[in-house]
């Protein structure tokens, strides 16, 4: 599910008064405040990302024994430590950015390993059909049908958890997103459109695939993904949360609040501040999302 | 309708054969659970008598036979921690999850629809892009970070909420309000879309031509035809009122079938996972089945429809 | 008999279905196509008509290769067509072409029209050089009515008859010598139809094309084809010369088609109305597969299935009562 946007927009039905509309009406048109500040938010979250070691005040594991639980800057606290400390005394603020890094990056490789699985095997089954595609659509039901919070929690207990697995195993999650997706719209280019054609002509595979079916459903694709960046991020941070995500010493969004949790009532800094980048960087993406469906694809609404 | 049906059944357990099958394999191949369970510095016959008495000195084969036929006849093995049948273990904690998230389901239809019904009718109104917003905000939140919030704002600093454990109807209004927020969100959303679809068709415009009033056309002509589409994420909400509760139950300590899972999981205990994601799914497919069911009584295009 | 560019020998293609779409409904065997033999020489046309679902798409599939055959063979300049997707199956490709019903599905929506004429070259390997492609591309353009200026144009900026244009430049480029036309006027608005059938009458008189040409609009046919073979569920029953055929049609089917057409005159004609639906092609019945919605059947036709066999104008007809006048 998606932010929807729709609502911010005006109505078509109204006419619009024939006003002379100034330029800065029609750049914000086009670039909602809203779509300007999401891009902005995701925007600063990949430069943290990247730029984690050299934006982090302190090492994330540092401790600094006398200066434990210290309030941030606002309620108590110095900008010595910016967003406080924790039990341990470590920094929050340097503790965030490198939780980012790894929330952002688990979330974005997990969301590329699902589209190009999904995809190859949506274009698996509507290359081969008969029992090739009728495998496929068993796991499409599979996976469709047991909640992957549940999939997910068993595989990792008995795999044990490596950062790798864990990747992996959220690049597993709605696959079957993308699976539908390309299945549906390349045997409908097959049967009767372009990609038949273009197969009629002699081309391979690679030709059919590569250069002319991917490119034409790239836009539904790339707008799914920003339903699936953020389902990737709740379910890093849900797992990491209850202690069987992203382990210690290396920190993500999700395990910040789960062992913030212990001190909800003396610091609740530390569950808070990683709790709003959460929110703030699903709900950008989500508008991101919504902007990017209404521009690249009319179709799908 | 009876081929309609049939087809669906054996989807069904198609579907549930798979996950016996994962449930078995995954689990079984991902290490040997004697030495998962037994310390690292057990003496040999104890593992070798561990292996003997769980079945895993068999063939991985034979195991599987073994476990399928055991899965179907209800026998998902013991607890590996506490010597109990898993099954008993697992369902035993089926009263106290349903205790949450059946309240939650009614929280989350009594608000969700008529928010949604509500936010279409108004479309573009100061009410329906309140309710947009936040029902946005309902599911970009994770569901933990709802509970702490409002264990931040009702049991530390207002002191009205117990922020954990079980007693009584008041340990349970937190958890209650954080699972049917969310799911609130989502219906509104959903109902208002499904609504906005149906408002625009052609049939809608003839019945208000034919002059209906507008009170009519929405009760005899909008409201059954977006029944349709909000009737499959309810049922899909009902498939998860066993496991829909993992996060939030073990935020508030509550001793439901989420908890036991994340327990489990994180002292492997075979058998209760097992049974667990075999009581998911199980219920999953149920509630699908039962949906197609409703979804071919609501709307007569399914009676026929060939797939 | 000359071996012609395209023969066509026996062509059956049957589909494995369940009946009544059930998941344990009976098996039947749907006959898209059953027993189709043609054969067409360099430079002529083959005009196919018949009702929707009387196996004229599926027998264009089938001479393309682009479905396997259950029986029967084609040959196309003598030598049997391989297997689809194969590596002499592509190359193929260069002999023989197809022009689609509706152009703009059969089109990348995301390309420019010049480069997608320009790409059965790349994919062949054929023109040094992409200038070399490109002017070839911009030659055929020119060839098919189209303008320089439309090279860079998208399908949805272009006209219908212009995008058939377009469908029919990147088939021509690689200068096939049979060319497969599925309804390729069907979408096209009448005014338009004119153009492009004149279109494909300049290009096999220049280029020596052979066309087969599948429609249902026998008007079009007659005036495009050199001999018309009339299909109904999957068989063909009247082949020849068109005037003839259509002057005087020996089959009942061939006559109640016939009397469909439109005519401008006011002489009174009596129209032939056919009983009911045909049936579908899992159901064929016993016989003459006509026979339940014919006006003339006898009990023969219920029994025993008619052969096409020639008359002496030279035409070939499936009927038991078409006398051998």
């Amino acid at each position: 599910m998606t932010v929807q946007t729709s609502s911010l927009r005006a109505t078509p039905t109204v006419p619009a008064a024939p006003v002379q509309r100034s330029r800065r009406s029609r750049f914000f048109e086009a670039w909602p405040p809203l779509t300007l500040f999401a891009l902005g938010w995701i925007g600063l979250m990949l430069v943290v990302a990247l730029g984690a070691d050299f934006l982090s005040p302190f090492h994330f594991a540092a401790l600094d024994l006398r200066a434990r639980l210290q309030p941030p800057v606002g309620f108590g606290g110095d900008w010595r430590h910016a967003m406080g400390t924790d039990e341990l005394g470590r920094d929050v603020l340097s503790r965030l950015i490198v939780s980012i890094r790894i929330s952002i990056l688990i979330a974005f490789f997990g969301t590329i390993i699902s589209t190009t699985l999904g995809t190859g095997l949506g274009f698996v089954a509507a290359h081969f059909r008969g029992k090739a595609e009728w495998l496929i659509l068993m796991l499409i039901d599979f996976q469709a049908s047991v909640p992957f919070l549940i999939v997910a929690l068993a595989v990792l207990a008995f795999f044990g958890n490596s950062l790798v697995l864990f990747v992996g195993l959220m690049g597993l999650n709605s696959w079957e997103r993308y699976a539908r997706i390309a299945r549906g719209l390349t045997i409908s280019a097959n049967e009767q459109g372009y990609a038949g054609a273009i197969r009629q002509l002699g081309a391979s595979s690679w030709r059919v695939y590569g250069l002319h079916v991917l490119p034409n459903i790239a836009s539904t694709l790339i707008v799914s993904m920003t339903i699936t960046f953020p389902e990737t991020i709740l379910l890093e941070s849900g797992l990491s949360f209850l202690g069987l995500g992203v382990q210690p010493p290396l920190s993500s969004l999700g395990n910040m609040v789960g062992y913030g949790r212990e001190y909800i009532t003396r610091a609740s800094w530390i569950l808070l501040f990683p709790s709003v980048v959460i929110i703030l960087t699903t709900l950008s993406i989500s508008i991101i999302g919504d902007w990017l469906r209404d521009r690249l694809d009319p179709t799908l609404r | 309708m009876i081929g309609f049906l049939a087809h669906r059944l054996l989807r069904a357990l198609l579907t549930i054969f798979l996950v016996v099958t994962f449930a078995f394999f995954v689990l079984r191949l991902s290490g040997d659970p004697a030495l998962l369970i037994m310390s690292v510095d057990a003496p040999p016959e104890a593992v070798a008598a561990f292996r003997k008495a769980w079945g895993l000195d068999q063939p991985i084969w034979m195991q599987y036979g073994a476990f399928v036929v055991h899965a179907l006849t209800g026998e998902l093995g013991n607890s590996m921690r506490d010597g109990r049948p898993a099954i008993q273990l697992v369902l035993e904690k089926v009263p106290a999850t349903l205790a949450l998230t059946v309240p939650a389901l009614v929280l989350k239809i009594a608000i969700g629809v008529p928010a949604g019904i509500y936010a279409a009718l108004r479309r573009n109104s100061f009410a329906d892009r309140l309710t947009m917003l936040l029902s946005v905000a309902g599911f970009t939140m994770p569901s933990f970070v709802l509970a702490l919030l409002l264990v931040l704002v009702f049991s530390v600093q207002l002191g009205w909420l117990p922020s954990s454990g079980i007693g009584g109807v008041v340990n349970m209004i937190l958890p209650i309000i954080t699972l049917g927020a969310a799911g609130a969100a989502i219906l509104a959303r959903f109902t208002r879309s499904a609504m906005l679809e149906v408002l625009g068709q052609p049939y809608i415009r003839a019945a208000q031509a034919k002059g209906l009033s507008w009170r009519r056309v929405v009760t005899e002509h909008a409201l059954p035809n977006a029944a349709i589409p909000t009737t499959t994420i309810i049922g899909f909400m009902i498939g998860t009122l066993i496991a829909g509760a993992v996060v939030v139950e073990s935020v508030f300590a509550w001793p439901g079938i989420g908890r036991l899972l994340v327990v489990s999981v994180a002292s492997r205990d075979l058998a209760v996972v097992q049974t667990i994601l075999l009581l998911v799914a199980a219920t999953m497919v149920v509630s699908n089945i039962v949906v197609d069911v409703v979804y071919g009584w609501i709307d007569p295009r399914m009676r026929t429809a060939p797939k | 008999m000359s071996a012609g560019l395209l023969e066509a020998s026996d062509l059956v293609r049957h589909y494995q279905v369940r009946k009544g779409g059930r998941l344990f409904g009976e098996n039947a065997t749907l006959r898209a196509v059953d027993g189709v033999s043609f054969s067409l020489q360099p430079g002529r046309t083959l005009g196919l008509v018949g009702e929707s679902g009387c196996g004229k798409t599926t027998t264009a599939r089938l001479v393309l290769g682009l479905l396997p055959l259950t029986s029967g063979e084609i040959r196309l300049e003598g030598e049997v067509l391989p297997a689809t997707q194969s590596k002499r199956w592509r190359d193929l490709r260069r002999v023989m072409q197809m022009v689609y019903q509706n152009p703009l599905a059969a089109l990348d929506r995301r390309i420019e029209v010049g480069r997608q004429v320009m790409e059965p070259l790349a994919i062949h390997g054929i023109g040094k050089s992409k200038a070399e492609r490109r002017d070839r591309a911009m030659a055929i353009l020119e060839s098919v009515g189209l303008q320089a200026h439309h090279f860079i144009r998208y399908p949805h900026e272009l006209s219908g008859g212009q995008r058939q244009r377009i469908v029919l430049a990147r088939a021509l480029i690689l200068e096939p010598r049979l060319l497969v036309c599925d309804e390729p006027i069907s979408a096209l608005d009448v005014s338009i139809q004119a153009q492009v059938v004149n279109l494909l009458l300049d290009l096999q008189a220049k280029m020596g094309l052979a066309y087969l040409f599948i429609s249902h609009d026998l008007r079009m046919v007659r005036q495009v084809s050199h001999e018309v073979a009339v299909m109904y569920l999957g068989r063909i029953v009247e082949r020849g010369d068109p005037d003839r055929l259509f002057t005087a049609p020996a089959h009942p089917y061939t006559q109640a088609l016939v009397s469909a057409i439109p005519v401008a005159t006011r002489t009174r004609r009596q129209r032939l109305i056919l009983k009911g639906d045909p049936p579908n092609s899992v159901d064929i019945p016993a016989g003459c597969a006509f026979h339940a919605r014919c006006p003339m059947a006898v009990a023969r036709c219920r029994s025993e299935t008619p052969a096409l066999r020639a008359l002496e104008d030279g035409r070939q007809v499936a009927c038991h009562l078409a006398a051998a006048s």
